[in-house]
Formats: structure tokens, sequence, C-alpha cells
């Protein structure tokens, strides 16, 4: 390990129930995949140490529940996050629409001091399917993410490892941008950060 | 006010000179071992009424007098009439042992009573007191301490699940697992009630003597072994932390921790943060070696142990670790921990202190005795006694037996729960009753009326009630982020929290009680409302948050203690402070609302109308605050109408926090006001509206009318700001109002219709962006009432471009979204003629017009047949019409006769074979047809045009398309031909043609053959199966039992021999055998 302090990212995904959400994480931490649909309950993470520019970095990726009933009441996981990831499911156009009620559904639960400036990174998952299967095109999407503030836009196969990678680079490099402003912000009082001194808990899956 | 936990009871004087020296307790019965060595047992009248004092005693029964002890007072003299039975004396054993009894011990599983007398060690029967064994072995035995685990068990029993006591992630699992259905990942799994499962019936017997502690151990009421253990110094005190643990204190105040699990000496540990600085300077001096400290071990609820020594209690866990309640970093665990202390520090060092669930008693050998608080060592209430304390005895958790050196032996008995919170009520201790029901179990709590809730429920309830109060009186002290801690983690209802707050914060003006009722009082409320955002000019000009300006003093009852020193002068500095402090007052507030109104939603949700949270069930009545519970209990007849109200009551609840947090979005942050208004919420439309028009917030107030379903209002205020003129106006003009539109769908058609026009008058391609979008509410649109609306448009500045545009429109929907309504496919080839009526140069409606007219099939052909007949420019799209309507004859006319297109002729037949729908019959008839045109022309034809066909005719024939004509059909055609014709110039197609012939014949002739052969075939095989056939008569006999075949299974085996089935097996044998 390299000298320095470590920097610890925090990044919560978001999105309709059964885009993905588990998937990506899951095919980025653990480079797996699996066919069987799981909902998950609450919200649960996983850590991932990178390095970024010769920084060591922990990044600990929160992943929430879709479906209404299973999302947990309690949003103090999503204080303290550095950044944001929206999934929507390229054959779904429902998750597609959602994907700006999840943004500001986030901005509001996780009390985001300075909105315009948050970094979000949008994605687009399944895109290994059937070309008449998919149901938002590329430009439709990059008008909605430019609309929505210029945001970051990747399209990924959780199934087949596409763009997963690049994707959570993006994920962490911003991370890391907001890490460091946030670190000259004065008013982080109410950032209870329960997790820091957790041990990653392991792959529940 | 003054509390009493304790109330007196009796008072029994012993009449002898004796004095006490040892005292021991076991369900009823009271030991006392006398100075002379003899026993005294009584009994606890256990009629006395319930265990606790109904009633706290009436003050004026006994003469206070007030030391003023952290609040309490003390009592000198005690009414102890009302007892008077209350000792029963049962037996006295003169002389038990010889010498003074210095210690009284009880083993009841093992039915012994163990007395330590001049350092000897003897058991007794505790039934009779007869002699079990006299341990003659340990000569000087200074201290001997029995434990049990049932008598741990009986204890646990008084504490409730619920209450978790320790140091885990609690928070934790209550905001990220505890979600709305039971979590797959529960992280608290309280072992204890398992572990006395596992150990069941265990009790030991120490007995230290020397530098060294023998161990008894019995299980299940059997001897089990003897251990002795050595140590560095003699034993000074000892207490069980679990069935497995010892903690042993040594007279050099060493502390050692023995597993009695292990029998090895090598398992003793000594605990080294004893001896250095974990505790504070002031507990520093606890430590000092001095063999003369009295050091107190007691074990309290599980998991938490105490050492007391001099004036510090120190707590530990079971396993002798220090709990720390204050974890830096985590903060939420020092939140929950709040109120508890560790070290807790006495007002000087006790003689004697115990755990009495749930306090602890402390006594002093001035006289004093003191209930505390065991989570921070508060002092509750303190008793003053005559004369010097003894000791003190408690039973079963009630009663408290106090015995002084003058031979008196007090009783008091703790008053009922109730009425212990009743007194913490009174005084506002609303800390000291939370501690209290924490840890009360569940059934304590269960009202009888209430079926609907569960005793966890109530129990959860009352700390709830208690919480939001201490909450409260946090918030009033001053400390914020705790009370906002509580009021989230206990749900305190939204309208208790927010009235904490200014009237700027809430939204309502001071005074404004009654604002829970009907609506005519919305109205009154909203009016305040605005005056008072009037009053105060938040936002200046510059609508520059910073610049914001309050008047002083603002009337909350909120002041953060944040002080920014002002440096300008008074007035100024003074405003920026009142300033700040809201902002931080507010920030304070938004994480609370923000989870409010995430509860809320959840039971506003139709599908699930529960959550959980810590461990309860949730619903809609336990949320609703307490005091419109109460309302509804009176209905409980009106089930309906109840559930309405609790509805109406929650929809409000959701009104106010949604409003409230609007506003403070609007003092601190109002970069979320976008987020929230474009979410799901309850905020009050007119607040809102108000409020955003005065800052100009338009963006947001837009966002917010669209998630209103507010279309109108918003199309209204797009359209007045399209045209006003000033810097940096983002609505300028029609685009604003255009995107606006594209986000409605078919629903607000009319509503489309009505604010696309003023942009169309504006560019008439406006009008596209709204109709020809690739959007799903573009493509909602009801198409009919779209193309009407477009037909029907006026003052679009040139007729040209309303064709355009509604072409546009029409080919969007036809090539796009593939609609194949023949009004709009007939409306689109009207209007490229229309078009082309208006500029006939237009070459690219032209082309357009030309393949639609060929590839769509949807057009009402005979119209459009009509509309171009007779215009000699239309003439070759004519034929593409014509096409459409099989009349091909026509066609080929136009293409021959009148425009001379003979590739064009040739082709139009050819493209019937490429369809595949087409079957290549037709392809052969247009052939013929065309050749025939050809060789057949009309008679007004002059030669030279003859010639010119005959020889197209000859072209089609002598190229490969010659060949999918019928032969026959060809040649009779040929010789009917008005010409002769040359054979040379058609061999080729004549070749190819009998060629082709030759080569059919050819492939049937051996078709033929084969089938033949295949016919021979089958018949072989038939003839060969019907040989292998076997005839049984009536007569016919099986080969092996030779009885008559009759109407059995048989078997038939490939030799020709038929036996009974039964007889097969053996027959087979038979068989395989003569084969081999
Ligand atoms: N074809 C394809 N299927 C995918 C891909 N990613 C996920 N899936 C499938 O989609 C389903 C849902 O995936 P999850 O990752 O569980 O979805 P989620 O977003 O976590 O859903 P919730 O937990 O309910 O919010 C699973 O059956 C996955 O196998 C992908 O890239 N391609
Ligand atoms: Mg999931």
């Amino acid at each position: 390990m390299s000298s320095g302090k470590k920097t610890f990212l925090k990044v919560i995904i978001l999105g309709d129930s059964g885009v993905g959400k588990t998937s990506l994480m899951q095919q980025f931490v653990n480079g797996k995949f699996s066919h069987q649909y799981k909902a998950t309950i609450g919200a649960d993470f996983l850590t991932k140490e990178l390095i970024i520019d010769d920084k060591n970095v922990t990044m600990q990726i929160w992943d929430t529940a879709g479906q209404e009933r299973f999302q947990s009441l309690g949003v103090a996981f999503y204080r303290g996050a550095d950044c944001c990831v929206l999934v929507y499911d390229v054959t779904n156009t429902k998750s597609f629409e959602s994907v700006s009620s999840w943004r500001d559904e986030f901005l509001v639960q996780a009390n985001i001091k300075d909105p315009e400036n948050f970094p979000f990174v949008v994605i687009g998952n399944k895109i290994d399917v059937e070309e008449n299967k998919r149901l938002i095109s590329n430009k439709k999407a990059t008008t909605l993410c430019s609309n929505l503030g210029s945001l970051p836009y990747f399209e990924t196969s959780a199934k087949e490892a596409v763009n997963v990678e690049q994707a959570f680079d993006v994920v962490a490099r911003n991370a890391l941008q907001q890490e460091e402003n946030e670190e000259y912000n004065e008013d982080y009082s109410d950032a209870i950060n329960i997790h820091l001194e957790n041990e990653p808990s392991s792959c529940a899956c | 006010m003054s509390i009493q936990i304790v109330a007196p009871i009796a008072l029994l004087v012993l009449n002898n000179k004796r004095s006490i020296t040892a005292s021991a307790v076991y369900g009823t019965q009271l030991f006392f071992g006398l100075n002379d060595g003899s026993l005294m047992v009584y009994d606890i009248k256990d009629d006395y009424g319930l265990n606790q004092v109904s009633k706290t005693p009436n003050d004026h029964s006994s003469k206070k007098v007030d030391r003023n002890v952290a609040g309490t007072d003390i009592f000198e003299d005690y009414d102890f009439s009302q007892g008077s039975n209350f000792y029963k004396f049962k037996k006295e054993v003169n002389k038990i042992v010889d010498k003074p009894i210095d210690q009284l011990e009880i083993l009841p599983d093992m039915n012994f009573l163990v007395i330590l007398s001049n350092g000897l060690v003897s058991i007794f029967k505790l039934d009779d007191f007869t002699l079990e064994e006299k341990l003659v072995k340990f000569k000087h035995a200074n201290l001997v301490k029995s434990y049990s685990n049932i008598i741990e068990n009986g204890l646990d029993t008084n504490l409730d699940e619920s209450y978790i006591y320790e140091n885990s992630d609690e928070d934790y699992s209550d905001t990220v697992s505890l979600a709305a259905v039971n979590s797959e990942f529960n992280l608290n799994n309280h072992t204890t009630k398992e572990e006395v499962k596992i150990n069941d019936y265990r009790s030991y017997l120490c007995i230290a003597f020397k530098r060294k502690l023998m161990v008894y151990s019995f299980v299940k009421n059997e001897f089990n072994s003897k251990i002795e253990y050595n140590l560095n110094d003699k034993v000074k005190n000892l207490s069980f932390l679990s069935t497995e643990l010892l903690l042993i204190v040594t007279i050099d105040n060493n502390f050692y921790l023995l597993n009695l699990y292990e029998e090895d000496e090598r398992f003793i540990k000594k605990l080294p943060f004893f001896t250095t600085s974990v505790v504070n300077s002031t507990s520093f001096s606890y430590f000092n070696k001095s063999n003369s400290v009295k050091i107190s071990l007691l074990k309290t609820l599980p998991h938490i142990n105490i050492i007391s020594k001099e004036s510090v209690g120190l707590k530990i866990n079971d396993n002798g670790e220090y709990i720390n309640y204050n974890h830096g970093r985590k903060k939420a665990i020092s939140m929950k921990n709040f109120n508890r202390k560790n070290p807790l520090l006495w007002l000087k060092k006790p003689d004697i202190i115990k755990y009495w669930f749930p306090y602890l008693v402390l006594s002093y050998g001035n006289e004093i005795l003191e209930i505390r608080n065991l989570e921070n060592g508060n002092l509750i209430q303190s008793i003053a006694i005559r004369s010097n304390i003894k000791d003190f005895v408690l039973i079963e958790g009630n009663y408290l037996i106090i015995i002084t050196d003058d031979g008196k032996i007090h009783s008091f008995s703790q008053v009922t729960y109730d009425s212990q919170l009743d007194q913490f009520e009174k005084i506002n201790k609303i800390d000291e009753a939370i501690s209290l029901v924490e840890k009360l179990p569940s059934k304590l709590f269960k009202r009888e009326f209430d079926e609907d809730l569960t005793e966890k429920d109530e129990k959860f309830l009352k700390l709830r009630e208690y919480q939001i109060r201490y909450a409260e009186i946090l918030f009033h002290n001053k400390k914020y982020e705790q009370a906002m801690y509580l009021f989230i983690s206990f749900m305190a209802p939204p309208d208790i929290v927010i009235s904490l707050f200014p009237p700027i914060v809430k939204g309502i003006s001071s005074n404004n009680d009654d604002n829970d009722n009907d609506d005519s009082n919305n109205n009154n409320n909203n009016d305040a409302l605005l005056i008072n955002l009037e009053d105060i000019n938040i936002f200046n000009e510059n609508d520059a948050f910073g610049d914001m300006t309050l008047p002083s003093p603002i009337s909350g009852r909120y002041s953060p203690t944040t002080a920014e020193t002002s440096t300008v002068s008074e007035n100024n500095g003074k405003k920026i402070v009142e300033r700040q402090k809201l902002i931080e007052s507010v920030r304070s507030l938004i994480p609370y609302l923000a989870d409010a109104r995430r509860k809320l939603s959840k039971l506003l949700s139709p599908d699930s109308s529960k959550f959980e949270w810590k461990g309860i069930t949730i619903s809609k009545r336990l949320y609703i605050p307490l005091k419109h519970q109460h309302e509804h209990q009176h209905e409980s007849e009106q089930d309906q109408d109840q559930n309405q109200n609790i509805d109406k009551t929650l929809l409000k609840l959701a009104e106010q926090v949604d409003t409230v947090l609007f506003r403070c979005y609007l003092i601190s942050s109002p970069g979320l006001i976008g987020p929230l208004l474009r979410v799901n919420n309850y905020c009050d439309i007119s607040t809102v509206e108000k409020n955003l028009t005065r800052n100009q917030m338009y963006k947001e107030l837009i966002d917010f009318y669209h998630g209103k379903n507010l279309h109108e209002k918003s199309l209204k205020l797009l359209k007045r700001l399209s045209s006003e003129q000033n810097n940096g106006n983002v609505f300028e003009g029609p685009i604003a109002t255009v995107q606006y539109l594209q986000k409605l769908n078919n629903n607000d058609i009319g509503l489309i219709f009505e604010y696309i026009q003023w942009p169309i008058e504006v560019d008439y391609n406006y009008g596209k962006e709204i109709f020809i979008n690739d959007s799903i509410e573009s493509e909602s649109l009801d198409k009919f009432r779209v193309l009407e609306f477009l037909e029907n448009l006026k003052n679009i500045s040139n007729e040209l471009n309303k064709l355009d545009l509604i072409e546009t429109y029409l080919e969007h929907i036809i090539d796009e979204l593939n609609d194949q309504t023949t009004k709009f496919h007939t409306k689109l080839a009207e209007l490229y003629l229309k078009h082309l009526e208006l500029n006939k140069n237009d070459k690219e409606i032209w082309d357009k017009l030309e393949k639609f007219l060929q590839i769509s099939n949807y057009y009402d052909f005979t119209k459009i047949l009509k509309l171009i007949d007779g215009k000699q420019n239309y003439l070759i799209m004519k034929t593409s019409v014509l096409s459409k309507l099989s009349r091909h004859d026509e066609v080929f006319n136009i293409l021959i006769y009148e425009c001379g297109e003979y590739d064009m002729a040739l082709n139009y037949c050819l493209k019937f074979y490429e369809k595949p729908e087409q079957n290549e019959k037709l392809g052969n008839k247009l052939l013929s047809l065309l050749l025939s045109k050809y060789l057949d022309p009309l008679p007004s034809v002059d030669n030279a045009k003859e010639d010119l066909y005959f020889n197209k005719a000859l072209e089609i024939l002598s190229s490969p398309s010659g060949l999918c004509l019928d032969f026959l059909e060809l040649l009779t055609k040929l010789s009917n031909a008005k010409r002769k014709i040359p054979i040379s110039q058609i061999s080729n197609f004549l070749k190819l043609n009998l060629n082709q012939l030759t080569k059919e014949l050819n492939r049937s002739i051996i078709n033929g053959n084969s089938l033949k052969l295949s016919n021979t075939k089958l018949k072989l095989t038939r003839s060969l199966t019907k040989n292998e056939s076997i005839i049984i008569t009536e007569t016919s006999k099986c080969s092996m039992c030779k009885k008559k075949l009759g109407y059995s299974v048989l078997s038939w085996f490939p030799d020709g021999t038929v036996v009974h089935y039964g007889c097969s097996k053996l027959y087979k044998q038979q068989f395989d055998d003569k084969n081999q």
C-alpha cells in the first residue's frame, strides 16, 4: 500500500426494481452475474479497493431496493454520499422515466447542500438484449442526461460485463472530486456516517 | 417536589442486646446472623398486598428535611404503621456456630446455607438448619460466595427483550435493514436467553482463603467438581459476570478474570486496564494501591457489571471490558447513549452498593441510603435512617430491608411503577421515566380496552411519548442535535416538532391554535402566513439569499448558541447573527422533515400502509399523534369513520411536513426546492405559489404546477413570462411553453391545442416539436384530433407553411408510427397535390408524392385517381394508383401507348415476381399481357410504332424473363400475331425453352422409375410379413405345459413357438440354451 491517507468514497445506486442495480454492483465488485432475480431488501453495501491516479481509494457501494415495499425507511446511509448512480433498463420505458425522480428523491433525502453540482452518473443497463427489445435509444437517454445537467451517461451490460468498469471508473473519479470538495465545505455537521469503522460485510450472496 | 421510589412499610426492633453481623435472603425468608453465633429466621408475610405499594404515602406521614440533594427530599421519620404484621418470626437457632457469624450465603438448589464464622466455613441444610458439613480444611477463609444461574434466569425475566443495552449498531439496523418487511440480515441477535438454557442449573460455591480460591461447582443439583486456584494475593472480593466468568479483585487491588469452564490456572487473566487511567482524572485516585479500600462488585442488567470503589462506579461488560458509550465517530451510538455515563460518580465513598432492579441502592455510613439511576448515577431518592446502616437486603426486586446498628430492621417497598412514572412526569424528569420504561417488561403496559395493540406496541407508545417529551425539553435547553435525533428515532408527530420553530418556519403566525378544523380555517391560515411573509422581508430585491434580512428579534423560541461575533455595526451584526441562527435552526429541522415525509408517504401509500420500526409494526393508528388517538378511541363503533379520520389526519400532517420543508429549503437551501416540488409531494399549493412568485422562482413553480397537474396555471404563467422584458429572462419567447407542452399527453390535449397556438403563430415549426416528437407523450395524442386541429389552424402566415406542418405530421405518423388509417394516407396525398398546385416546381414534394402513391397501400385509390385523372403531368403517377386497383391493362396502355416508357412497362411486370405475396401467375399474366400489347397494338398505331413494339416483344422473348412465360400459350400467341416472326430471331428463346422442357422430361422419367422401384420393395416386405403369422385355434396347445392356449396372454418366440405367458420364462431358457 502506498503512503498517504486512505480515501473513503460512498456511492449510492438507485433505480427502479429489476433494472440491474445489484447485478451491476456484483459485476463490478465480484465479476459475477446471475440470471436469477432476487429483489434487494432494504439496502446493502459492498466495498472495493481502487487505485485512482496513484491514490488508494476505498469505494463503498450501496445497493438499494427498487421495489417500493422493500425500500428502507431510514435514509441515514444516503448521507455523506459522494456520488449517486441512477440506473435504468434500456428495455423498460418506465424505468427510464423514473430516472429524474430518483435523482430528485435522492437530493431531498440526502439533504444535499449543493444539488446543482452533486455528481450523478446515469447508466442504461442490459444493452446485451436484442435490438428490437430495446426501447430507449441512445439519443433519448443522452437528451435526458443533458437536460438533467450534463450528467455522464453509460450504456452497460452487467450480464456481459460491457462498460461496467468504465462507468464505475467515472463514478469513482466524480466521487473523489466531490469528496475533495466536501472537505472544504465546513457545513458537514449532520452527515452521520455510522459505517466508517465497520468492516465491509462480506459478499452476501 | 420530591421523588419517592421507596415507601416505608414496617419496622422491627430486635429486643435483645445482640447485634446482627450478617444477613441473607431467600425467597421471602430473611436470615440474620448474630454476633453470638446465632441464626434468626423471619418470614415476610406474603399476603402483604401486592409486591409494590400501590400508592405513594401522603406527605403528612413524614416530616421532611430538605437537604436539597439533586432535587430530592430526605425523610427522617417514617410511618411504619401500615405493616404491623409484616415480619413473622420463624425460628432462632441458638449458637449455630461458636463465634460471630461473618457471612451468610445460600445455595437454594443444593439446599445449603453457608456460614462463614471465624475463618471457618460450615454448611447447613437450608430447610432444617442441621449441619451438613464442616469444611475444616479452610482455616483462614475470608470470603464465601455462592452463585446460581437459576437466580440469574429469574432476574432476566424482569428485563424486556426490547431493552437493548449493548453498544450494538442498533441504529444501523433500524435505518437500513429493518425495511418494510422482515429483513434477511438481522443484526441484533441477543443470545442471553439461550445461554442460560445451555448451562442450565449450574451453581457454585467459592471460598477464598489465604492466596487461594476454592470453587465447588454443582450441576443439576449434584456436586460436580472442586477446583483450587492459586492467586498472587488474598481475595478481597469477587463477582460472577456470567456462569462462565468470575471477576476477582485481590487485596493488592488487582483484577482477575477467571474462566470457570477451564480447570487450569492459566485461564486466570489479569485485567490490565484497571490499573491505568481508563477513567478520567477525577477517578484516577480510585485505583491507588491500598488494601484498606473497599471494592464492591455487582452484577446489574445483563451485560452490565459495576466495580465500585471510593466514589466511582465503573461499568464493565461480561467480558470484563470497559463499556464505552462515547464512540467518537460513531455518532449514532453516542447519540443513543446520550444519557448514559461511565464511570458513575457518587457523592462520596459508599459503604454498600447493590443493584435493585432497576436502580442502584447505596448506603453511606452516616445513616443515608440513596436510590440512583443505573444509567448515569443520578440521585433519585435519598433516605435518612436514624442509626448507622449495617447492611441492607433486597427481596425479589420489591422490598428493601435495612438493618441498622441498633437492631432495628426497616423495611421499604418500591412504589408502583405507575406511581414512579407519575412522579417523574410531575417534576419533568422525563429522562428518568424513559430510563424506567425502557427496562420494564412489556406486559406491564397492556391496556385492557385496546385489542388492536400488542403489549409491545403499548410499551413502544409509552416510550415514544416520553422520548418525544424529553426531546422537547432538550430542545428548549438548546440541545438541538440530540433533540432532533430523538424526534427522528421515535417518529415524533410532525405537528409537535414543527410547533417548536418560529412562525417564519412554521408558516403560521403565532397564537393560531385551532388550525386543524375545516377548510374555512385553512384560508385564514394562509392569509396569516402571507402577512407573515410580508412582515418578514426575507429576501431583498436582489433575490440573493446572502442578503436576507430579518426583523429582530425573531419571535421564535429557537436560538442556537453559535456565537458569531458581530464586528460591524450593532444592528447589522445582530441581524447577521439572527439570520445565521435561523438558518441553523432550519438545517436541524430538515433531516427530521425528510424522514417524516418518507414515513408518512409509506403510511399513505395504498399498497403498504405499514412499516417496521425498531422492531414494531407501525400502522397508521400507531403513528398518529397521541392527542388525535384519544379522540378516535371514543368513536370506536364507527370503524369506517375512524379510518377516514386517520387518513385525513395523516394527509394533513403530510401537507404540514412538506410545506414546512419547502419553507426550510426556501430559507436555507433553495437548490432543493426544485427536487422537492418535482417528486410526489403534499405541499400546500397557495404557500408554494405565493412564496415562489414573490421570489421569482418560476422554474420551480412551473415544476410544482406540473407535478400537481395544474397545467393551465403553468401555461398561463409561461405565456405571461414569455413577453416580459428583462435581462436574463429564461422564459422569453415560446420555447418554455413548447417544452412544457411536450410533457403533456393526450389527457391534456385540449390544453395543448389552446397553448400551442401562440407559439405556432410565432413560428409554425413549434407545432412540429409538439406533434412530431419522438416521445411517449407526443405519440399518445389522438391523431384525428391533432389533424383536425392542424387543419383548422388560423393565423398562420403562409398557407404553404401550414401545409408543410400538416404534411410533416402525417408523414411522421405514417412513416415513423406506421399508421395505416386511410384517412391519413388519403389526406397526405391530397395535401401533396394541393401543395403542387400552389407550387408546381416543388421537386421535393413531387418526388414524395410519386413515391407515396407507389408505396402506400392505404390511401383511397379511387378518390386520388379522380383527383389526378385527366391531368397529363400525373400520368405516370396515375399508373401507380391504377396498379393498386389492379387495372393493369390501363397501366400498360399509359406506359406503352401514351408515354412510351417500355422499360417501365417491363419492370412493372417483373416487380410482381419479386413480391413474395404475389403469385408467379400474376407476373406471368402481366408479362403475357405486355407481350400482347406489343404484338397486337391498337389498330390506330402507325407502322413505325408497330415495328418498335414488335422489336420490344422480341426483346422480351430473348431475355431471361421470357422463360417465365407459358410456352404453349406463347406459341399460340405468336402464331396468331399479326406479323410472322422469323424463327432465327427467337431461336434463342425457343432453344432455351426446349432445353428447359427436355430437362423437365428427363427428371420426370427418373422420378417415375424410382417410384416403381420402391413400390416393388414395399410389396416384398408385405408378403414377408404375411408369412410370419401363426394360426391359433381353439385346440392349439402350449408347447410347455401342453394345455390349451385358450384366451390367456401368450408369448410368441422367433422360432414360431407359442406358449402361455406364464410358461414363457421356462421356454425362454430352453430357447436360449438351444441357440447356444
Ligand atoms: N440481459 C440482461 N439481464 C440483466 C442485466 N443486468 C441484470 N439483469 C437481470 O435483471 C434482473 C434484475 O436484476 P437485479 O440486479 O436483481 O435488479 P435490481 O435493480 O437490483 O432490482 P431490485 O433489487 O428489485 O431493485 C435479474 O434477473 C438479472 O439477471 C443485463 O445487463 N442484461
Ligand atoms: Mg437489487
